[in-house]
């Protein structure tokens, strides 16, 4: 009897605690939420409803954001907001509040965070030569977003560990569940994490799968919306032309699979697709970024 | 005495004119593996000859997934050939920005993309000293396009959805 009794105080426990971790209560003075932020209950793709997503993706875009800013022109970030906008809405998920922004940098690259964040660098305008390829490189980050493929990557991240809710939370949510002081220590503890988190995903990238699947779908979504969908190719013939050893790049090919490899990857795709006609709008191109080096 | 200044009429002029050409400039490719040069861009069409991997060809346009080129050989050859088995070479830069183009597009106040001078790069190490900004993340919030805005724009562009058949999906 007595043993019974021992179990189901255990049970009653455990319980509660449980209870106590759903809905962030405080114990006294003992800070479930703390605790959940500590490590106790570690990042459960099934549990990321879509506001935490975009959350952490805008958590995400800051710290993109903080390595370099956005190039200080409102009419080509809106440009590329209208073309990216335009592929989202054909996209599976038209609904996420979608962003997109010119990096200011030299590097060749893009970038997409969960929840609909898409970037891409001054340097990889600056090569392109029609607005279809610009939809080129913003579909292939629209399909890492539709996909989950950074939240995926989160789960197989060697810091999956230390991945807990505080990816989940705005700053001040962070704050509010730490304790009753919004004090600049607290900030900092969590843009910390946010940063780790961030710098580890962005430096290792995603699945070789994941960039495959990237371009394969960024085709079709490109015939979708009425681009010409071998300006994808396009863009991969370009990378492929460029020396790799070539600075601008070197981020790209550590997170990439080579052009060459890309390439080959999406013939099939490109086959299916030789009946589908799409426009590549190269004076719409040409005239929207003009503007580039005058802000 | 007005020759000089009728000499340096002169090399603008060529200077321009190269500027013109240079806008137009084709590209060049490597062949990178045996295969058919096509009289017409479609899978179908009668091969004019079979092209040898590494034979550089000159790009001159392309059709959906086709090139048109022309071969290098003794007695040149046009036609069309699958893009996927052709590889650029040297193509780093926008058409028009080598040289004497760029010069000139100072001259006649183009403010085309050209220079990132002084725009610094993005690498690991950039990214590893990198903290959260949250300010740029606001103004990125202020550039948001509406949904009606980007089918206006589309539209504008004329741009129109279409609905692809499973065939044209690969797995």
């Amino acid at each position: 009897m007595k043993w019974i009794i021992k179990q189901f105080t255990l049970l009653l426990l455990a319980l509660s605690l449980f209870a106590c971790i759903s809905t962030g209560l405080k114990i006294g003075n003992f800070d479930v939420g703390k605790l959940v932020d500590q490590g106790v209950k570690v990042w459960d793709a099934n549990h990321i409803d879509q506001k935490q997503e975009v959350q952490f993706g805008k958590n995400m875009s800051a710290v993109l954001l903080g390595t370099r800013e956005l190039y200080p022109n409102k009419n080509i970030n809106q440009y590329v907001n209208q073309v990216g906008m335009w592929l989202a809405a054909n996209s599976s998920r038209p609904d996420l509040p979608w962003r997109f922004g010119v990096i200011n940098s030299s590097s060749i690259n893009a970038f997409a965070a969960p929840g609909g964040y898409v970037f891409i660098t001054l340097g990889m305008l600056e090569k392109l030569e029609s607005e279809a390829q610009l939809a080129a490189v913003l579909a292939h980050e629209i399909i890492h977003v539709t996909q989950k493929h950074y939240l995926k990557a989160l789960k197989n991240s060697s810091m999956r560990g230390a991945i807990t809710e505080t990816l989940f939370m705005s700053a001040q949510a962070y704050q509010n569940n730490t304790g009753a002081s919004a004090n600049d220590q607290q900030y900092r503890a969590w843009a910390k994490k946010i940063t780790l988190a961030t710098q580890d995903i962005y430096s290792k990238g995603l699945d070789k799968e994941d960039e495959y699947q990237a371009d394969k779908q960024g085709m079709l979504l490109l015939a979708k919306s009425g681009y010409d969908a071998y300006a994808l190719i396009d863009n991969l013939q370009l990378l492929a032309s460029i020396a790799a050893d070539d600075a601008s790049l070197a981020l790209l090919y550590k997170t990439h699979p080579s052009a060459n490899q890309r390439l080959e990857a999406v013939s099939q795709q490109a086959d299916q697709l030789s009946n589908v006609n799409g426009l590549s709008l190269v004076n719409r191109y040409k005239k929207r970024t003009k503007i580039l080096i005058s802000p | 005495m007005h020759t000089p200044r009728y000499c340096l009429l002169a090399i603008l002029l060529i200077l321009y004119c190269s500027a013109a050409l240079a806008e137009q400039a084709i590209k060049q490719g490597k062949v990178i593996k045996n295969t058919p040069l096509l009289k017409q861009a479609n899978i179908k069409s009668k091969a004019i000859i079979e092209l040898k991997a590494d034979e550089k060809v000159v790009i001159h346009q392309r059709q959906r997934a086709w090139y048109q080129v022309t071969t290098d050989h003794k007695s040149i050859h046009s036609g069309w050939i699958n893009m996927l088995n052709v590889r650029l070479i040297g193509v780093s830069k926008r058409k028009g920005e080598l040289g004497v183009a760029a010069l000139l597009s100072s001259v006649q106040n183009d403010t085309r993309a050209t220079t990132s001078t002084g725009i610094r790069g993005f690498d690991e190490k950039d990214l590893a000293k990198a903290s959260a900004n949250m300010q740029q993340v606001v103004v990125l919030d202020s550039y948001q396009v509406k949904k009606d805005e980007a089918i206006a724009f589309a539209k504008q562009g004329g741009l129109t959805s279409k609905k692809l058949s499973k065939g044209q999906v690969s797995k």
